[in-house]
């Protein structure tokens, strides 16, 4: 099979099970909406040599991969047709170690995975939580709902540094696919936490450049509304078939510390799929 | 689509590379030596009286000679299975799945042990903290014992669910902290002695090192099983070899320098405790019933205030150990499930952790059953189980080593070397370990054997030991009849090492199912011969 014309390819998360299956259901709808392939990786841990066990222990690793062959056929076996996929079994001293291995080794444009939402209220999982601090590639958080095929894209703009970034990539994105594109405004957020006017004006600048490129049938401008982010996020109506893109620094002010609980936040209130851009893209 | 493993080293083992001191430190974890010392001096002093830094010499003979069969299978067949899988490779079914079962009852008996003292010392410390003598005496009360012998359980096997490890830092501060407490322990004993106010104030003398002034060979065969105990686990630093960095000659000075590091230590240690309590039965005396936890008698009279550093020493070393020592009965239910040898659910590997999740339970249960039964009937529970667990030892290693001989057969012919470590050391120290196991057998039907706990007139240690053995026959033919095809060969082939290469490069030396895995790959290019 050869790959898409546009040669993207973005790698799933998969790990055998329940947080494996919902990145491999948004796998499926992101490479259907937006033309990509599907790396599907599997890490499997090694063990560290000093966490030798007493008394003496076999070498696990062999039947802990062939169970995992397993499960990465059957994933491949339930993705729709039509989906060009390649699956991989890698090893690395720790699952997101592996996924960022498999990233720049293959070349992907974005890694899916799966953050359920756990008994930690604030807790995208600790694979997904490393990831978002180290990516440097879009993080793309599949939540418990995950639409079928993708028809709305969001992107979430703020006063912060990055609002740039992202709206370019959403702009890309939504040239690229034909999508609809909803601009998700927080102005109104941080001017109550004190953003300056020429701040905003140049974010109202910036979306109205946007929507000259991508003509105003295709763009639309919703404002959050509310004293708080779960406020100003739950302020709008989302397209349950809808992915949002977040930039990284826009909701992070010390970017190893706010993203986490951020982008946790924004899962739990919002009924899409997240898709976290890191600062430094373009 | 057959995926290939990808990754930077493709094996099990291989995150880190291990310098020489690392090496090192892993071997000495290995051994667990703050807890494996303090239950066996009193039994091992109690059947050999003085000789016992003899017997710790002596013990460690076949341990060595083992090992070298252990390094070769596992490099042929590097496997989850250990045991179960080599024996039954070499030899059939049958022989592979007792092996399987010896493994796994020395393991369950070693976590009922190791919780066993984990518990002692948790309520010593205590009492050394708050200066509340009456505090330690809650791990005599059986029901208080069992419950927070169950916590312990519980926790330790949801440690090893989670798949969680050890790290470096930790295990480097878990060993050094050992090895000074032990050390200080012993300067402290010696000190006491030499100022004339240790109860035994025995003088060194030369006899002690002469294994051949014990009493019988009875004695002999008991001390040895008990020290084959204590060295338990050391093997691991041979196969580390994939790991060690650099240069050849790392792996080999590793082995070397963890030898003599434990040995030394033993060898201080015993002669410590031996010069400070002698071997009466009376007061601290290493004869008496008291001395089934030789450290919780002694680190308050020979250390004084700092005893609780002891106490935190060994409670650390064996609470580490008990989480450790989940893994490996639960590695070998997953390979038995695996090869059909126990049910398919054992085979189950929990994705999210990935490690064998319902086997991990399984054992956590039957050991958990275990302790509790054992609690109830022994008043030295254990030093029953050491006892036992050192036979149990012996046998599945005996096996084990003879396993290998069998194996390797036929590929000697012009390499001495290579006969020396697949043939002849494993097979003169697996025939060794074979007689220990069957003299300390017939020796523990008497009533009055170990601690001289009984049942219906018969040693307890004889049925820990043989009958737990005949149990696993009967859940064998339970097996057989339930799976017949493991049992008739069709999962895991009776096979030999190819005259051509000892590492089973042409594919009759690796295990039907499990192995062509990650491992495999790596150990072909990188197995020095």
């Amino acid at each position: 099979m050869n790959p898409p014309a546009a040669g993207r390819r973005y790698v799933v998360a998969h790990d055998g099970g329940e947080r494996g299956e919902q990145a491999l259901r948004l796998g499926a709808a992101l490479a259907t909406s937006l033309g990509a392939g599907l790396d599907v990786v599997l890490v499997l841990r090694s063990d560290d040599p000093f966490g030798q066990p007493y008394p003496p222990v076999g070498d696990v690793s062999g039947l802990v991969a062939e169970q995992a062959r397993g499960w990465l056929e059957e994933a491949l076996g339930r993705l729709p047709e039509g989906v060009e996929a390649r699956c991989h079994l890698r090893s690395a001293g720790s699952v997101p170690e592996g996924l960022l291995e498999a990233v720049e080794e293959l070349g992907a444009s974005a890694v899916v995975v799966g953050a359920p939402a756990g008994p930690n209220p604030f807790g995208v999982g600790p694979v997904a939580r490393t990831l978002l601090h180290s990516s440097p590639v879009p993080v793309v958080l599949a939540g418990d709902r995950v639409p079928r095929v993708l028809r709305h894209l969001y992107v979430a703009v703020g006063t912060r540094p990055g609002a740039q970034a992202v709206l370019a990539e959403a702009a890309e994105a939504a040239e690229r696919t034909g999508l609809p594109l909803h601009v998700v405004s927080l102005l109104e957020l941080d001017a109550r936490a004190g953003a300056d006017e020429a701040a905003r004006e140049r974010v109202e600048r910036l979306v109205d450049g946007t929507r000259e490129r991508l003509g105003s049938t295709r763009l639309s401008v919703e404002l959050g509304k509310g004293r708080t982010m779960a406020e100003a996020v739950a302020s709008i109506e989302w397209e349950p078939d809808g992915l949002l893109l977040v930039g990284s620094s826009r909701l992070a002010r010390g970017r190893q510390t706010f993203l986490g609980p951020t982008a946790a936040r924004m899962l739990r209130h919002v009924p899409v799929p997240v898709a976290v851009v890191p600062r430094g893209e373009r | 689509m057959e995926p290939a493993v990808e990754g930077r080293s493709a094996k099990g083992l291989g995150t880190g590379r291990v310098g020489l001191l690392g090496a090192v430190v892993i071997g000495v974890s290995t051994i667990a030596p703050a807890y494996a010392l303090t239950g066996t001096l009193g039994p091992t002093a109690s059947a050999v009286g003085e000789q016992m830094p003899a017997i710790f010499l002596v013990g460690f003979v076949p341990m060595l000679l083992v090992a070298f069969g252990y390094r070769a299978l596992n490099s042929a067949m590097p496997d989850s299975g250990t045991t179960f899988t080599w024996s039954s490779r070499a030899f059939g079914p049958w022989i592979g799945w007792m092996g399987g079962w010896g493994l796994l009852a020395a393991t369950v008996l070693v976590l009922s042990n190791l919780a066993g003292i984990a518990v002692d010392f948790l309520y010593l410390m205590l009492a050394q903290v708050t200066g509340d003598e009456s505090v330690a005496d809650l791990a005599a009360n059986v029901p208080v014992n069992i419950a927070t012998c169950l916590v312990f359980m519980a926790l330790a096997c949801w440690v090893a669910y989670r798949g969680l490890e050890t790290t470096k830092a930790v295990q480097y501060v878990l060993v050094g902290f050992q090895l000074v407490v032990l050390v200080w322990f012993c300067v402290a004993a010696f000190a006491r002695v030499a100022a004339g106010d240790a109860p035994g104030g025995l003088a060194l003398s030369a006899g002690w090192f002469d294994p051949l002034a014990v009493d019988s060979f009875s004695a002999f065969a008991a001390g040895v099983s008990l020290s084959v105990f204590v060295y338990w686990g050391w093997d691991v630093v041979l196969t580390m070899n994939e790991e060690t960095q650099g240069s050849r000659t790392t792996p080999g000075r590793a082995a070397l320098a963890t030898i003599v590091v434990i040995v030394v230590l033993y060898l201080t240690v015993a002669v410590a405790v031996l010069s400070y309590t002698g071997t009466g039965e009376d007061g601290l005396g290493l004869g008496g019933g008291d001395q089934e936890n030789v450290f919780a008698v002694l680190a308050g009279p020979v250390m004084g205030p700092a005893a609780v550093l002891l106490s935190l020493s060994v409670l650390a070393s064996s609470a580490a150990s008990l989480q450790s020592t989940f893994l490996s009965p639960a590695r070998t239910m997953l390979a038995m499930g695996h090869y059909g040898a126990l049910p398919r659910e054992y085979a189950r590997v929990t994705p999210r952790f990935q490690s064998p999740g319902y086997a991990t339970v399984a054992a956590g249960v039957i050991a958990s059953v275990f302790y509790v039964v054992m609690r109830i009937l022994s008043e030295d529970v254990l030093w029953d189980t050491i006892t036992a667990l050192g036979m149990m030892v012996c046998f599945y290693y005996g096996v084990t080593a003879l396993a290998c001989v069998w194996y390797f057969r036929g590929t000697w012919k012009g390499r001495p070397r290579h006969f020396l470590s697949t043939g002849l050391a494993p097979g003169l120290g697996g025939v060794l370990l074979l007689v220990f196991f069957v003299q300390t057998s017939v020796d523990s039907t008497d009533p009055s054997y170990g601690s001289g706990s009984q049942v219906g007139g018969v040693g307890l240690v004889f049925l820990l030991g043989v009958g737990v053995l005949a149990l696993g026959g009967v859940v064998m033919a339970v097996q057989r009849v339930r799976r017949p095809a493991f049992f008739r060969g069709e999962t895991l082939a009776v096979g030999r090492s190819s005259t051509d290469g000892p590492e089973g490069a042409d594919g009759t030396g690796a295990p039907v199912g499990g192995a062509p895995g990650p491992r495999t790959e790596t150990t072909r290019e990188g197995v020095p011969e």
